[in-house]
């Protein structure tokens, strides 16, 4: 059994969403009953506590979904104002420096300063008060795992229409026709790289290929990426154009199920915003929908991936983008999906069949990682 | 003298301070930031105005002229980045703020101010979040002033450097008890905190040349060096000397080394002979420097690698309350910085050349060179000496005075709904313009 404690009937413990701003509903679990971390839910044999129970052993679930806020909390975790064993309940922080309970702290939602969680990752290694869920399987020890957290936990497992929440829900618009392609890019103004690969895509007449969707104007969304850091060597000549579309969102769950593959424009394209890929739930959600994918993300991005243990598609989809510096690897990446998409429908066929081994391997490999988390947080008094 | 002005200062949820609520800020009147008199916890900045300073709750902004919405920042690593995240929905700086005070202060009723007064703001920090306070589309953040201790942007006008905790608090002993000091019928006593009188140990009888309090000696290859050098001099018996955990000296002091190529050259680690001669540390320093000649400043940074501008800790500025002389061993410029504040210090007399060099090992010399040579002066001739250190420290004394008029003109602009550079108010009493 692990036995959680939670301090609040409702909020997550210690940074606590700000219930004026509605803006966090996302976190809502509907099986427990309260905002966290969704890979907390999927745990067996739960049994939540309030700091006033007594129990041999708990697991104190701390979830920072925004790492750039809080994590400075942890790295004087004993600081008397703001170290982090100062901020949560006194009764429950006594009880976790005698050895009854653990702090586990998931934060995969966000990418955390490197810098910073190296140098915390040291500092706490081997404390026995904590267990740090963090998105860089390099840094891993004894108490600091790689193992799924909220986007992971939640893409890899449920239907977007089992989810809480959906941003676009009141213009989001079904479709039923398949498509070679699906392309989920509303923020196309977030780096060049969405933006560009619009334009791209509209230059190699893809768009009506696929399911796509970005912004309405598309002149603003390239004007406001440029404003974002990003080598001016990219694409600095190219000038916007206006390109028409239906300026809504589609449905997540329909898209899936009528393409067959997801063009993902990840959060991050180039290092100069993150200095090392970060995955999203942009890519997490094609395991559950058994979904061959082309990333327009960081460079190394598909390395990172396959470092959780997953699989990718090469050499059934060529995958030596990955590892092109930024003005490369967005041309390159598209060039792929125009083979695909050229592709005979029987040849697309042989290719997902081909592809079958990879989605199994993946959904076996995300719940051999739930599976660890679960074993780790129910053994963690015994660490 | 200047006209009187009223301070009203807004509290989202009094007692409660505003944006940073935790257990260690709840109402305890052992923390040095509640004030018995408004209930509530104040920044030191304002506490020197507190007969002038009103609380109010944001319904009653509308039946205010002005206000100020005060933020105690005590600890900028832990919170910078709710300021620099500043409209994040969830945990940024406005998002701890009610809609009331946003409002007032879009409508340029009031302003928010941030007193940064204990521990240093980087400048790295700092830049970050002035790039983020010029972007005023969606919240008022050209109302956001701070308070800070780097030099850095003295022409911002968002930035002061006004007088507030440690300056305040141990500068503030200057001022007597039964003087009224910057306005009529305004008592200052609150300056000079109950607890140098609560505690003051009057049976220290035997004066010495120095005093060094340096108890966490560990934290500066300086600070432990000078340990060593007068060790090795046997010179402790000639000062008040503080130090802690002595057995571990020696491991400390190779650990040290290890890091400081330039020092090892020279130094090898050591146990101390004349650890005998080193007392425990004390409840209060400061009657213990009362009772010294000089005192060697062991302040808490001594290098520009943790915080790239001299930060000046109670260890420096007890001294001016004090009236001392003495030599620092910390980071360079920070003698430079007493003079941009207008306090003066003591060359030729002590030679403060040691406070231009940036070499780490250069510049404990060059002090250290002068921590000797003063032990070392004949009664008659520090006797001498100290006719200019009264002269100087005399000057000190209307040097913050001073300093705290600036404060006022500051508090009177405001009120006025001006905004004006900290260069603009330090020149002010120079050029009486």
């Amino acid at each position: 059994m692990i036995n959680l404690l939670f301090e609040d009937e409702f909020f997550t413990n210690v940074f606590k969403f700000n219930p004026k701003k509605k803006t966090s509903n996302q976190f809502y679990n509907t099986k427990l009953k309260r905002m966290c971390s969704y890979e907390l839910s999927l745990l067996s044999d739960l049994n939540i506590i309030n700091p006033e129970e007594n129990v041999d052993f708990f697991v104190y679930p701390i979830f920072l979904n925004e790492p750039y806020f809080h994590i400075r909390h942890f790295s004087n975790p004993d600081h008397e104002t703001f170290g982090i064993m100062n901020l949560i309940d006194q009764r429950v922080a006594t009880k976790i420096n005698q050895g009854l309970g653990v702090i586990y702290i998931t934060m995969n939602y966000e990418p955390p300063n490197y810098k910073e969680l190296c140098a915390i990752c040291d500092s706490i290694k081997g404390d026995r008060r904590f267990i740090f869920n963090i998105p860089y399987p390099e840094l891993t020890d004894q108490n600091i795992v790689c193992l799924p957290g909220h986007l992971e936990a939640v893409q890899c497992t449920s239907n977007p229409s089992e989810r809480p929440l959906n941003f676009f829900d009141d213009q989001s618009v079904g479709i039923s026709e398949y498509k070679d392609f699906v392309l989920l890019n509303m923020r196309s103004d977030k780096h060049i790289a969405a933006s560009m690969t619009i334009y791209l895509l509209d230059n190699l007449d893809l768009l009506k290929k696929g399911h796509c969707s970005f912004n309405s104007d598309m002149v603003e969304a390239f004007d406001n990426a440029k404003n974002e850091r990003y080598s001016k060597s990219l694409f600095n000549n190219f000038t916007p154009y206006i390109i028409e579309n239906s300026s809504k969102s589609i449905i997540l769950l329909d898209a899936m199920k009528n393409s067959f593959l997801n063009l993902v424009v990840e959060a991050y394209y180039e290092h100069l915003s993150l200095d090392r890929p970060f995955i999203t739930e942009k890519t997490w959600r094609n395991v559950y929908w058994d979904k061959p994918f082309i990333l327009i993300g960081q460079k190394n991005s598909l390395v990172k991936f396959r470092s959780f243990g997953y699989k990718t598609f090469h050499p059934y989809i060529d995958e030596t983008y990955d590892t092109m510096p930024d003005e490369k690897r967005l041309l390159t990446a598209l060039s792929e999906l125009e083979r695909i998409v050229k592709m005979s429908a029987e040849t697309k066929l042989e290719l997902f069949n081909s592809l079958k081994p990879v989605f199994s391997h993946n959904k076996d490999n995300f719940n051999r990682r739930l599976q660890s988390l679960n074993d780790l947080l129910e053994n963690a008094r015994y660490q | 003298m200047i006209e009187k002005i009223n301070i009203p200062l807004v509290y989202d949820d009094p007692p409660k301070s505003n944006i940073w609520w935790n257990k260690q800020n709840e109402i305890d009147f052992t923390n040095f930031h509640a004030s018995e008199v408004h209930g509530v916890l104040l920044p030191w900045a304002l506490r020197i105005f507190e007969p002038l300073l009103s609380i109010h709750s944001p319904n009653e902004i509308k039946d205010l002229d002005w206000f100020i919405y005060p933020v105690i920042f005590n600890e900028p690593y832990y919170q910078i980045r709710t300021l620099t995240g500043i409209d994040h929905a969830d945990f940024g700086f406005w998002s701890y703020v009610s809609s009331e005070v946003i409002e007032a202060l879009k409508a340029k009723k009031g302003w928010i101010l941030i007193d940064v007064a204990l521990e240093p703001l980087s400048d790295t920090d700092l830049s970050d979040l002035l790039d983020k306070l010029d972007d005023c589309s969606e919240y008022p953040n050209d109302r956001i002033i701070l308070n800070v201790g780097s030099l850095t942007h003295t022409s911002h006008p968002q930035i002061y450097h006004i007088t507030s905790w440690l300056e305040a608090h141990y500068v503030g002993v200057l001022v007597d008890n039964d003087k009224e000091f910057v306005f009529e019928d305004l008592p200052r006593s609150y300056l000079k905190k109950v607890m140098f009188n609560a505690y003051w140990q009057d049976n220290i009888s035997e004066h010495k040349r120095f005093s060094l309090f340096n108890s966490r000696y560990w934290k500066s290859l300086q600070l432990t060096a000078i340990l060593s050098v007068l060790d090795h001099k046997s010179l402790f018996k000639y000062g008040h000397v503080t130090a802690s955990s002595l057995d571990m000296f020696e491991e400390y002091f190779t650990e040290l080394l290890d890091k400081k190529p330039e020092f090892k050259k020279v130094f090898k680690p050591h146990a101390l002979k004349n650890k005998n001669d080193i007392i425990n540390f004390p409840e209060q320093c400061e009657p213990y420097i009362e009772k010294c000649d000089f005192n060697i400043v062991a302040e808490a940074y001594s290098d520009q690698n943790y915080v790239a501008w001299p930060f000046l800790t109670e260890k420096t500025w007890r001294c001016i309350g004090f009236k001392k002389p003495f030599v620092l061993l910390g980071q360079h410029g920070s003698i430079s910085k007493l003079h941009a504040f207008g306090y003066k210090t003591f060359h030729p007399y002590i030679d403060e050349t040691y406070d231009n060099e940036k070499d780490d090992y250069k510049r404990f010399v060059l002090a250290t060179k002068e921590i000797i040579k003063l032990i070392h002066l004949s009664d008659e001739d520090f006797s001498f000496y100290n006719e200019y250190f009264k002269f100087i420290t005399d000057l000190n004394e209307q040097n913050f005075k001073l300093r705290l008029y600036k404060s006022y003109r500051f508090f009177k602009y405001l009120s006025e709904g001006k905004i004006k550079t900290y260069d603009y108010i330090d020149s002010f009493y120079e050029t009486g313009t």
